[in-house]
Parts: structure tokens; C-alpha cells; sequence
């Protein structure tokens, strides 16, 4: 019996400090699994709020509808020069790298995005008549690669065979498309039809700088 | 007695517990603080307080969204009523601007031009049948936290930035 007793208080398996350890960190790891599970917490970077993401969504469509409305986001999809193969002005890499007052819908954008330290890639998707993939994109404008936090809004315009280019050539889009040595991106989607040139999808990709 | 424990051991121990306890408590409040400050749903009524007056009280054509009408728009920032119901606008001009949106907070709607600063910059002023509209309307005495909303809107092609501040 006695012996029993001292055996008992020699050998007491217990290590506070150890213990103590881990039950904190359980807490901790506790405490850092339901952070992930909130989408914002006040460690969260403030530029992928929601809000901003949205409004910027709102305020490029915006931009977008009403271009095409007033007919600038046609003019700015012709700003092509046929003979070079590139927009009207461009750099050499053939599409803007920076944000300018080109045209119309080009110095809205600088006025409304990049003013306000949102910068912005413009890209068209058109339809390829040619081999596959069935659909082509290119630059119109592009300012490098988009952050995580990127929006995109896009709108489809139809251009018609007679459409006439905005840039120092002024012919129509037909006429380019029967000459050898001058280009336009976009194929002609339909040659049988006479009105029908191409759909161009025009979507603008913003984040903040 | 050989207790395999010594009372400096339990005090680290209990010490280091207390602490973590400590540490977490305070900082569980902190990790709700976004969703329980007084702004609450303020974005959302902002947001949605563009949608409706840019996309269908406002504008020409629901179809056509964020091009508006210059009637109706001077109508709704100078409280004229003849000239909303002179152009069919469907909305009763002279309700308080709360109540006219159906939002039961501070609201204050201004047109800037799309240079200007979102949020300072000052309203645009518009004529139409002679009459001059500063195209604000609500509460300018901001207070400290204010969710924004932002447009673009086109009256008559020009084209507008339209902002919407709810507080």
C-alpha cells in the first residue's frame, strides 16, 4: 500500500509547460482556420474589397455601353491603319502600351480610369474563318498583366462590310479585305453576305495599379 | 516526495495558456469588424441606388442603360415637377430624396465631370428650356464614414461620372 502510494507521486506523467504549448496552439491554429473561412477579414488587402471590384465593373461597362451608343466604340475598333497592319499611331508592337487620347473611347478610358490610377488591358475577340481556334483575340490596348483583383466587362459590336476605317486610310472594310498588301485583324466572317464583315467582342480588363 | 513537477514548471505553463487564451479573445472581435461597423449593407444600398436611378428611373430606354434623359434628369436634381411630368418620367419629384429611392439613410446624388474627383470635385450644371440645374441633390454634410458608388452616365453625348454617396 505504501509503496504503492510513492510509486504514484514519483512518476505523475504530466508536463505543464508542454501541455500548455500545445493548447495554445491549438487555439491559434483554430483562431487562423476561421480567417480563412471569412472571405474579408482586416488583414485582407483592401484592393480586393468587393465593392471597389464592382464599382470598377460598373464603371467600365458604363463606359462601354456608352461608347457604343454614341458610336466611339466602333470609331476606336477602325482606328486601324491597313497598309502597316496596326493601329492607327501604335507602337511597333502594333496595339497602345500605354494609356493615350488616340481616339474618342481611348481618351475616356484615360480620363475615367487611368486618371484615377486604374490601369486597363482592351482586347478583341473576333471570329477566325481560318483553322482553329474558331475565335482570335487581339490587343488594342494592353498595360501589362492584370493583378488578381482584376474585373473584366466586355461588349459585342457588329461591324457591316461597308464599315469605314477611322484611321489615315479611309476605306471601307471590303475594300481592304480584296487588296493583297493591306490587312484588318478580323476576317470577313460571312463573304457571301454583303452586309455582314465581323462580330467584335471588346473587353476591358481593369485593376488598380 | 519526487513529484516529477516543480512549481515554476505549472507557473510557465499556466502562464503560457493564459496568455494564448488572452491573445485569441481579443482577436476574434477584430476578425468580425468588417461586417458589423455602422456601414453594414451600405454598399450594397449604394450600389443598388446607382443601378435603379442610371439604369431605369433616369435613363431614356431601360435597354439602353446609363444614357439618360435630360428631362428626367434635370426634373429629379431641381425638384421639378411639371417638367418630370411633362416628359413621363414616373417618379414624384417633390418626395424627400430618401423616400423617393426608398432607402431610409442619408443619400446624396451628384454629376461630376468624369476629370474631376470622384468625390469633391464640383457638380455639373446643365440648361434645359433655359432653366439652369445643378445636377446634385440630398444631405452635402457628409459625415465621417461614406460608401460611394460610381457611373458612367451620358446626357445629351456628353459624358458624365455619377456619383452616389450613402451614409
Amino acid at each position: 500500500m505504501r509503496r504503492t502510494q510513492t510509486v504514484d507521486d514519483t512518476d505523475r506523467g504530466q508536463a505543464h509547460t508542454v501541455e500548455a504549448f500545445i493548447a495554445a496552439l491549438l487555439l491559434v491554429s483554430g483562431l487562423l482556420f476561421a480567417m480563412q473561412a471569412t472571405a474579408v477579414t482586416p488583414l485582407s488587402a483592401s484592393t480586393s474589397n468587393q465593392h471597389i471590384e464592382n464599382q470598377q465593373r460598373a464603371l467600365t461597362g458604363d463606359l462601354l455601353s456608352t461608347a457604343a451608343e454614341d458610336g466611339t466604340l466602333q470609331e476606336a475598333v477602325l482606328y486601324w491603319n491597313a497598309s502597316r497592319g496596326a493601329f492607327q499611331d501604335s507602337p511597333d508592337q502594333g496595339y497602345y502600351t500605354d494609356s493615350g487620347s488616340q481616339n474618342t473611347f481611348l481618351s475616356r478610358l484615360n480620363d475615367t480610369l487611368a486618371e484615377r490610377r486604374i490601369a486597363y488591358n482592351v482586347r478583341l475577340r473576333v471570329h477566325n474563318t481560318t483553322g482553329t481556334p474558331s475565335r482570335r483575340t487581339v490587343s488594342m490596348v494592353g498595360m501589362g498583366r492584370p493583378s488578381d483583383n482584376a474585373v473584366t466587362a466586355s461588349r459585342m459590336i457588329t461591324l457591316p462590310d461597308s464599315a469605314m476605317l477611322t484611321g489615315s486610310d479611309s476605306r471601307s472594310l471590303s475594300t481592304v479585305a480584296s487588296k493583297p498588301n493591306e490587312s484588318f485583324y478580323a476576317p470577313d466572317a460571312d463573304p457571301a453576305n454583303e452586309l455582314l464583315y465581323n462580330r467584335v467582342e471588346v473587353r476591358v480588363t481593369t485593376w488598380r495599379m | 516526495m519526487n513529484r516529477g513537477q516543480t512549481v515554476i514548471d505549472f507557473g510557465i505553463g499556466a502562464g503560457v495558456f493564459i496568455i494564448a487564451v488572452g491573445i485569441v479573445f481579443a482577436f476574434v472581435p477584430t476578425m468580425f469588424e468588417p461586417f458589423s461597423t455602422a456601414a453594414g449593407n451600405s454598399p450594397v444600398v449604394a450600389d443598388r441606388t446607382a443601378d435603379h436611378l442610371t439604369g431605369s428611373l433616369l435613363a431614356t430606354d431601360p435597354a439602353t442603360p446609363s444614357v439618360l434623359s435630360t428631362a428626367c434628369t434635370a426634373a429629379f436634381f431641381g425638384s421639378n415637377e411639371s417638367l418630370g411630368d411633362n416628359a413621363d418620367c414616373g417618379f414624384n419629384t417633390t418626395e424627400s430624396t430618401g423616400d423617393l429611392l426608398g432607402v431610409d439613410r442619408n443619400v446624396n446624388v451628384t454629376v461630376r465631370h468624369l476629370s474631376d474627383s470622384p468625390t469633391t470635385g464640383p457638380p455639373v450644371t446643365r440648361t434645359v428650356d433655359g432653366t439652369d440645374y445643378t445636377l446634385t441633390r440630398g444631405d452635402d454634410n457628409t459625415a465621417s464614414e461614406v460608401t460611394v458608388a460610381n457611373r458612367v452616365v451620358m446626357i445629351e453625348g456628353d459624358q458624365y461620372r455619377f456619383v452616389v454617396k450613402v451614409w
